[in-house]
């Protein structure tokens, strides 16, 4: 099976780089040099040897398309012999140093760790060697030639790939599937063959490509110097060099090598540059110049939605047919499809979500943070009275300013890692509200304070990455703090944290809230982490809005299947352990692989046909909202707020003592 | 109180260390410029010594007498033994001796003496020049090919920067030659008379790299661009201008520096040819006649010199990236 | 006599201490957890165990023997120990099909090729579509993987897996799925395991005992209901205070403290719904 699947990649290398005008270009020009170079002296050989006294120095003419040469030689002929020796040699010298730096790079990784050392410092010193003091010093050790520019050139290049290859395969003799390898006792010949060398070597050869069309150039400039290829042999630069003396006289003579240097180097390179292309599969975000069809429209999208709790004229944020697109390929691609939910003032909603439920490209289509080549559509998108669809970035830089502000994610990330806490801090209020720098500090020291920060003034001189995770968070939400926000996206906000930080930048971003008096929409996968903290939860799955409740609500028993399904098989501290967890097969699905109807259908134990078929629309429900052709009834309750009813062990909560609402009659669960 | 005295101790340590990162890192790359200086020293004179045949010979032709061989011989010290005379090298060179001409007894630093600060002009300018201007296409170009729209000025740029930065220096200068020398007659082509005349070498020298450095800094810039502080930056509704020059460019001057380090090193070897070409009074010229008349007493003493100026630009480059970027000075073997 | 013994180990990079003269025992068919925030040197001393990492002082004996050093105990020490890693996109080879991973282990337990029905065996354990082992991984999801790494481990047979984070990259649907398969194997195979992780609700679900870490030190170990009910020590209390109480506590905390939340319990719009509006409302759209 190895070989198969290995001659499989490299057809597949090959089609789509000829797939391609460019790569096919590239690929035929190339090609045309190396037959150049094997066949051109064949052909013309006698041509540029053919001494003619009869004809010397002569310029263009019908006869000789570049002219001659002091001794009458034609030297277009002599320009297209010179192919074989100067791609010749740069080919060997390119193989020499990747062979070597493979060598020097590669092997300490399988060594030990202070071989990598050793090795790296080497490599290190190396490279600082100038290249042209190497050419010399070779040139004076074994006198110009030939050999001498292939040595120095593959001395100069082998601590180049060899940085390359030490990188590349320190990347993989960190990872875990190498430890794995190891683990199991796999043999070191076959680590190296079948794990470090098949995952470097992509970049290697594109890397190898791109240097032959470097070490053409740098032949060529060793032979116009002199040191390189001697006389009778002859290759482009020393064509050219000597050229140059006459070159007032005889342009022609000069420009024929230079035109074959520059044009055979560029070949090389711009075939390393296709094939980098060619192979990165990555969907391309690249739209086409013309128009797309099919962008999801908010009319068509939208419906007249039952707006949900908390709903009125004075909702601080409406949101209403919400959707975000992505261009792929010809058509496109909505992780966030026709979303529709409100906030009013000092309330905290929590949008809850997996990988593929669209969660953060919402919270950031809000603050128009989302990501070129994405697309925002929508029926409204209202803030504080102000119509977001409607301004530009200027005029959201006046109209909202900070009154909507976004602590991202990965505090490592969002902190400008050249610059100061203070200068990041302070410089919201020196824009926004024309602060003076002590006024602006004095601002910043009490943001700082008020999120429990020890030393604030000396956080202030200090950089992002002397700071630990949790205290860069604290930073973040400061930060936001400092424009007085009406309200607050954190997205993912205690993700990266440490578990026993996490509750406390939790409580940081409650006690900002109620401090600032702003509302806050946060963004997160764990339900459990921010039930403590929310008045609302917005569920996502694939998207979609599908449930929209309150904190007692979600207590009580959610109505969406998943919803139920997700507190069901997420472990508390007082889940019964002798019983298997609940679980959901099958997994979140991809925005591309979303079909029709309901997405969580394929997962549900109680889709019928019609869940496959139509998408629910998000109607209200017990005080909520809801997007379910069958939505879990609450269990009785005995007044107080109890804990579940145990379920039959490894299944989901509407199967066992739930009712099931039967809505439309009830056609039987999908096998 | 003793929470005071620890919280005490770790503020005054952690600010010793915040500088002691950096002297540490100074001080490794300070060593790794001494060894490679010390490398390019030791291997100039044992290159020299360990070629085959008779240098001053080669030097002086094969119909030179043999008295005038050996006296030569005698006077640059070459047939004592090797060791002394590599004593004699070193303690030369601490006293700014780079030993002499095989052909005509002179002191290689006489010979270099005037042609030196010819050449760090030429240099230098090119290098500030490439620096300055390519960075700075690099940032505009990436604004306006951020996102979808500017596709056509994208491949417009990458095709013209891509093929500049493909063409050798020498090969600029030629054209360059070409044109001004036979063509339109406006700037000088040859020798240093002042002003004007920087201009084609400079240009020439400096072209290539301008284009390669636009590219790395276009993608460079574009990285950043995507990046979450960037967007935090955005969030807080800051004008573009402050966001791009405060936020984007020294976090893509890091990149910048990192990946084009090398080209000043070439564009300082490339000067050679440079001057060749325009027959600028530099160091370069000598060595190209010295190279010629093969007298490696010359090219040695020259080639130090180079080395020396690669050297400190790459220590150069090195300090700058650790001053950017305040990371670098804690990565290990940095 | 103990499957596992760790005798007092200490790692040391540089200046910094990870683990701290650390000792503990596992038996045959137990599950210790092993919990900690970050930088606690869980991980750490999870590779010290496994074989990746070679502690400065102390040792590590797994099932009588003597203390691993040689090849020649690796290789027993591989039949006896194996590791699935935190993150599952990173812990499987790119460039090779899950079959050819799976036969690449089963070659090392029994020398000679093995037989796709092993292969298939080894998948159907741990409940993957034996079409899996023509995809390459990068074709399946994050569980698909983890379970694909739980099998790989298996395959040489070992009886003692370490977990380290399985779950902790997976998304909350899936993570089930997981912990019931580990739960499955150890009563099958009698497998002992080693589950690392920062979530103590997921450690007291599957595991007997619990060993607590700060700062590379083990500060509390014992049965695990003992030490939820009555934690002895500081950081284990702080532990369990970060872990989020179940649902229902917490929104009847929130109702209590938060006017707002409280508010829009009782107002709002759209109060209390019967089936029959719910209805009439549908089809009205």
């Amino acid at each position: 099976m190895e070989p198969a699947q290995g001659a499989q990649r490299r057809r597949r290398w090959g089609r789509e780089l000829l797939r391609t005008p460019a790569g096919a270009l590239a690929a035929s020009l190339t090609s045309a040099l190396v037959v150049l170079a094997i066949f051109g002296p064949l052909v013309w050989g006698h041509d540029a040897s053919h001494e003619n006294f009869h004809a010397l120095n002569q310029g263009v003419s019908s006869a000789h398309l570049l002219g001659t040469d002091s001794l009458g030689r034609d030297i277009f002929a002599r320009v297209l012999v010179a192919t074989r020796l100067s791609i010749g040699l740069a080919a060997i010298a390119t193989t020499i140093a990747a062979v070597a730096g493979c060598v020097l790079g590669g092997l300490p990784v399988l060594l030990s760790r202070r071989w990598q050392r050793l090795a790296s410092s080497v490599i290190l010193t190396w490279m600082s060697f100038p290249v042209l003091v190497l050419a010399l010093f070779v040139a004076i050790l074994l006198g110009p030639g030939a050999r001498t520019a292939v040595v120095a050139l593959a001395l100069t290049m082998t601590p180049q790939f060899a940085r390359l290859v030490q990188t590349l395969a320190a990347a993989v003799g960190g990872s875990d599937y190498l430890a794995a390898a190891r683990l199991l006792g796999v043999s070191r010949r076959r680590q190296l063959t079948r794990y470090v060398l098949p995952n470097i070597a992509e970049p290697v050869i594109l890397n190898v490509t791109l240097s032959v069309g470097g070490a053409l150039l740098a032949l060529s400039t060793l032979s116009f110097l002199g040191l390189g290829v001697q006389p009778p042999s002859y290759d482009w630069g020393q064509l050219l060099g000597n050229a140059l003396s006459s070159i007032y006289v005889a342009p022609a003579a000069a420009i024929g090598p230079a035109v074959a240097v520059v044009v055979a180097g560029l070949a090389f390179s711009f075939l390393g540059e296709q094939l980098a292309t060619s192979v990165r599969e990555r969907t391309t975000f690249r739209s086409s110049h013309r128009q797309l069809s099919g962008l999801p429209s908010p009319a068509a999208n939208a419906r007249a939605g039952i707006e949900g709790p908390g709903a009125s004229k004075e909702s601080l944020l409406e949101v209403d047919g919400l959707s975000v697109s992505f261009p792929m390929g010809d058509s496109w691609v909505s992780p966030v499809r026709d979303v529709s939910f409100s906030v009013a003032g000092h309330e905290i909603v929590g949008i809850v979500g997996e990988s593929g439920s669209g969660k953060t490209l919402t919270a950031l289509a809000l603050g128009n943070l989302v990501p070129r080549p994405g697309a925002v559509a929508a029926a409204r998108l209202r803030f504080d009275g102000k119509d977001l669809l409607e301004l530009d970035d200027r005029a959201l830089r006046e109209q909202v300013g900070t009154d909507m502000a976004v602590v991202f994610q990965d505090s490592a990330s969002a902190l400008n890692p050249a610059l100061r806490i203070g200068t990041q801090l302070t410089e919201v209020v020196r824009v926004h509200k024309r602060a003076t720098r002590s006024v602006a500090r004095r601002a910043a020291l009490e943001a700082l304070s008020a999120v429990q920060i020890s030393w604030p003034a000396k956080r202030l001189r200090q950089f992002p990455h002397q700071l630990s995770g949790g205290m860069r968070q604290r930073v973040a939400i400061a930060m936001a703090r400092m424009g007085e926000p009406k309200l607050v996206i954190a997205d993912e906000p205690t993700s990266a944290l440490d578990v026993l930080v996490q509750k406390d930048i939790l409580d940081v971003l409650r006690a900002t809230c109620s401090d600032t008096g702003s509302a806050a929409l946060i963004v997160t996968h764990d339900i459990s982490v921010i039930a403590p903290i929310c008045d609302r939860i917005l569920v996502m799955y694939a998207g979609r809005l599908v449930e929209d409740l309150r904190i007692g609500q979600l207590a009580r028993g959610p109505g969406h299947p998943y919803t139920c399904a997700l507190l069901e098989s997420l472990p508390d501290l007082e889940t019964e352990t002798g019983v298997a967890l609940a679980t959901i097969p099958g997994r979140p699905p991809a925005p591309a692989e979303v079909g029709e109807g309901c997405a969580f259908a394929p997962r549900c134990r109680y889709a019928t046909d019609r869940c496959y078929e139509e998408v629910p629309p998000l109607v209200a429900h017990q005080g909520g909202r809801l997007a379910c052709w069958h939505p879990c009834e609450p269990e009785e309750v005995d007044g107080s707020l109890g804990t579940r009813a145990s379920t039959i062990p490894g299944e989901s909560c509407h199967s066992g003592t739930l009712k099931k609402a039967a809505l439309d009659g009830g056609t039987g669960v999908r096998q | 109180m003793t929470v005071l005295a620890g919280q005490a101790e770790r503020f005054t340590s952690e600010h010793l260390s915040a500088i002691g990162h950096w002297a540490k890192f100074l001080v490794r790359r300070l060593i790794r410029f001494v060894v490679s200086l010390a490398v390019v020293a030791a291997g100039a004179f044992f290159v020299l010594h360990l070629a085959g045949g008779n240098p001053v010979r080669a030097a002086l032709g094969p119909t030179a007498p043999e008295s005038i061989v050996r006296l030569r011989t005698r006077q640059l010290g070459l047939d004592d033994p090797l060791f002394t005379q590599f004593l004699r090298y070193l303690d030369g060179l601490v006293h700014g001796q780079l030993g002499s001409s095989f052909i005509t007894g002179e002191a290689v630093s006489t010979l270099v003496r005037y042609t030196v600060p010819n050449t760090l002009a030429l240099v230098g300018l090119a290098l500030a020049v490439s620096l300055v201007l390519g960075v700075l296409f690099g940032l505009v170009l990436a604004i306006a090919t951020h996102g979808t729209s500017g596709h056509l000025t994208e491949t417009a740029f990458t095709g013209v920067t891509g093929f500049l930065a493909a063409v050798p220096e020498y090969l600029v200068a030629v054209a360059l030659v070409v044109v001004f020398g036979l063509v339109w007659k406006v700037l000088p082509v040859a020798g240093d008379s002042g002003g004007s005349s920087f201009i084609l070498p400079v240009l020439a020298l400096a072209a290539p790299s301008t284009a390669f450095i636009a590219r790395v800094a276009r993608v460079e810039a574009l990285r950043v661009m995507s990046e979450d502080y960037v967007r935090a930056a955005r969030a807080k509704r800051l004008p573009p201008r402050l966001v791009y020059l405060r936020h984007v460019l020294p976090n893509m001057l890091t990149g910048v520096f990192t990946l084009t380090g090398l080209s000043f090193a070439t564009m300082i070897a490339s000067s050679v040819l440079v001057e060749d070409v325009f027959d600028w009074p530099g160091m370069g010229n000598q060595l190209v006649s010295a190279i010629g008349s093969q007298d490696y007493g010359v090219v040695q003493g020259i080639a130090l010199v180079y080395a020396a100026m690669i050297l400190v630009a790459t220590f150069a480059v090195d300090a700058a990236i650790a001053l950017l970027d305040p990371r670098t000075t804690l990565m290990e073997g940095g | 006599m103990s499957l596992l013994e760790v005798a007092d180990v200490t790692v040391r990079f540089g200046s910094l201490t990870a683990v701290d003269h650390v000792s503990m025992r596992l038996e045959r068919g137990g599950v210790l957890g092993l919990v900690g925030g970050s930088g606690s040197g869980k991980s750490t001393l999870a590779r010290v165990i496994v074989g990746l990492q070679r502690p400065t002082a102390g040792s590590v004996r797994l099932d009588a023997s003597a203390a691993i050093t040689s090849k020649g105990d690796r290789k027993a020490r591989a039949r006896t120990v194996q590791m699935v890693f935190q993150d599952p996109y990173r812990s499987l080879n790119p460039r090779m099909t899950i079959g050819e991973m799976l036969e690449e282990a089963l070659r090392l337990r029994s020398g000679d090729g093995p037989a796709d029905s092993e292969r298939d065996r080894l998948l159907d354990l741990v409940h993957l579509d034996p079409a899996v082992a023509d995809s390459y991984p990068h074709a399946l999801s994050g569980g698909m993987r983890q379970r694909a790494a739980i099998a790989r481990a298996l395959a040489v047979e070992p009886r003692l897996l370490v977990a380290d984070e399985i779950t902790a990259s997976l998304d909350a649907s899936v993570q089930g799925a997981v912990l019931n398969l580990l739960r499955e194997l150890r009563s099958e195979l009698g497998l002992a395991l080693l589950f690392i992780s920062h979530n103590l609700a997921t450690v007291r679900y599957i595991s007997d005992e619990i060993a607590v870490m700060h700062n590379g030190r083990i500060v509390e170990i014992g049965a695990i209901d003992k030490i939820i009910d009555d934690p002895q020590n500081e950081y284990t209390r702080r532990l369990l205070d970060a872990v989020p109480p179940p649902i229902e506590r917490a929104a009847a905390a929130i109702m209590r403290s938060r006017p707002s939340a409280r508010a829009a319990e009782s107002t709002g719009p759209a109060a209390e719904m019967s089936i029959d509006a719910i209805r009439t409302s549908k089809e009205a759209n």
